[in-house]
């Protein structure tokens, strides 16, 4: 049987196939309500809602996420496929991630003919509204959040992703002292692969980081990728899921200092800083041993406009094909490319930036 | 960057507009008004690509048979179109896509001089640099400066 995600009859049909799927205790399945949600760029989520018949003969309401490709392919040049295997991994784990449930690639079920992974839908909210602002009456709550972000980063961080598997998924750097050069230097492979317009700004960029890659990474990690304020789904002043692996790597933690969003506020107070990156990264190096630098942070900040030239150049790849392309396909080939030329032209003292966030 | 081009981000947003907007549209103006904003931007879409060439054919055209038909006329009719057929412009740009194309071509040679100039202190590797600026100045123009809001 094949059929489409927002179709409610379809999907209802689809859960109940896979009804085992769903969990032990799971004895029937009925699905209510689909819905796409907006806020994804490069890939499309949408919720199921639906009501699940546990052992016990009662029917309780439950929600589900489907995650899958945009039908012009996905925004970032990693796989579904590879975003489903890391939450698989992480499975079991310290790690707070949501159950993944299966990935449909069997052709009788996959809706509208593409592949699609299941996962059960974790109960919180992205949002921390006292992020905003400056308000001293908030500066406790925005130190224990930037703190529990911490702990949840150094979870990460310290996992074994030998023994999970992680080495199968990504790269390996050589070893801890070359994981600057290694990302820079896989990143430029994969762009290799597809790019069709010479970039000036990045080839002098990347002459410059390379130039200046750090070699006093203490270790290899598993390192998330994008991560903080809008990435994670928080719950009574915890994070019960980390959400958004699609830049996920093999490297220096320092990788993903430099990507948190919000996380760590700078808080003065009676001028002194009581809040900020030298204090966050003393106490994620009390929590982990791992020593990172605030230099090595600043680095990888320049790096992520290698990525994200990536990213969006591979984007541009599907405008470039032909046909009219998805529109945020076409704005992220578009501004977003421009704007990791910004990030990159810093690295020899160019600042056109304008806004922090586009 | 010269892509996507004016012409594939044009025919992109006549996609979302007629297949991801309007369908779920309700109010009958609101729609009404979202086929118009689609047949307004398909013709601005041919008119970007066409209105160059299309305008310098017509005024060759008409700058021949001016010039041909002013013997014929009055002298005060005739030094008014003599004065209008003598004000060519001069050309001053090639077609976009010659440029385009050059611009590939140019930043391809560029990207192998940065590869073959190890010394980032080196004089041409800081005249690059020096390029590059005013290349990245020139385009934010439509890159950055132009959008002004939330985009998504």
């Amino acid at each position: 049987m094949s059929g489409r995600l927002d179709d409610v009859a379809f999907v209802d049909c689809w859960f109940r196939h896979r009804r085992s799927l769903l969990g032990p205790d799971v004895t029937g399945v009925r699905v209510e309500g689909v819905r796409r949600l907006s806020r994804g760029v490069s890939r499309q989520t949408w919720t199921v809602a639906a009501k699940v018949r546990g052992a016990d003969g009662e029917w309780r309401r439950r929600e589900f996420i489907v995650r899958r490709d945009h039908p012009a392919g996905s925004i970032v040049p990693s796989t579904l496929r590879t975003e489903y295997e890391i939450y698989r991994r992480l499975q079991g784990t310290a790690v707070p991630v949501a159950p993944v449930l299966w990935y449909e690639d069997d052709p009788d079920w996959r809706p509208d003919g593409r592949s699609a992974y299941v996962r059960a839908k974790v109960d919180g909210d992205w949002r921390l509204p006292f992020l905003a602002g400056d308000a001293p009456e908030h500066d406790a709550a925005r130190i224990a959040a930037s703190k529990e972000h911490l702990d949840k980063l150094a979870l990460v961080h310290t996992l074994d992703w030998e023994r999970l598997g992680f080495g199968e998924l990504f790269p390996v750097p050589p070893s801890p002292a070359d994981c600057a050069e290694h990302l820079i230097r896989t990143t430029l492979a994969r762009l290799a692969e597809i790019q069709f317009e010479p970039a000036p700004v990045l080839a002098e960029s990347v002459a410059l980081l390379l130039d200046r890659a750090p070699r006093d990474c203490p270790r290899i990690t598993l390192c998330k990728g994008t991560n903080g304020h809008g990435e994670e789904v928080w719950s009574g002043g915890r994070i019960v899921a980390m959400s958004d692996w699609e830049l996920a790597t093999l490297g220096d933690p320092a990788y993903d200092f430099a990507q948190i969003q919000e996380m760590i506020p700078e808080i003065h107070r009676d001028g002194r800083r009581i809040w900020g990156l030298p204090e966050a990264l003393a106490y994620y190096r009390e929590r982990t041993g791992i020593e990172i630098t605030v230099e090595r942070v600043e680095y990888y900040r320049a790096v992520y406009g290698v990525l994200q030239f990536l990213y969006a150049h591979h984007a541009a790849v599907r405008v470039r094909r032909g046909g009219p392309a998805p529109l945020r396909f076409v704005w992220t080939a578009a501004e977003v490319a421009f704007r990791s030329q910004l990030r990159l032209a810093r690295l020899f003292g160019v600042d056109l930036m304008k806004e922090a966030v586009a | 960057m010269i892509y996507p081009s004016v012409d594939d981000v044009l025919a992109s947003v006549i996609d979302a507009v007629e297949r991801e907007i309007a369908p779920s549209v309700g109010d009958d103006y609101a729609a009404s008004l979202c086929r118009t904003v689609a047949q307004m931007l398909r013709s601005v879409r041919v008119r970007v690509r066409e209105e160059t060439a299309s305008l310098a054919e017509d005024n060759a055209e008409l700058r021949a048979l001016l010039a041909s038909s002013a013997d014929r006329l009055p002298d005060d009719v005739r030094g008014v179109v003599l004065d209008a057929v003598n004000r060519a412009p001069e050309p001053r740009y090639p077609a976009l896509a010659d440029l385009q194309d050059d611009a590939v071509r140019l930043r391809s040679a560029l990207v192998s001089v940065i590869n073959a100039v190890p010394d980032a202190a080196d004089p041409v590797r800081e005249a690059v640099r020096g390029y590059l600026r005013r290349q990245l100045e020139r385009e934010q123009v439509w890159q950055q400066d132009a959008f002004t809001g939330p985009r998504r």
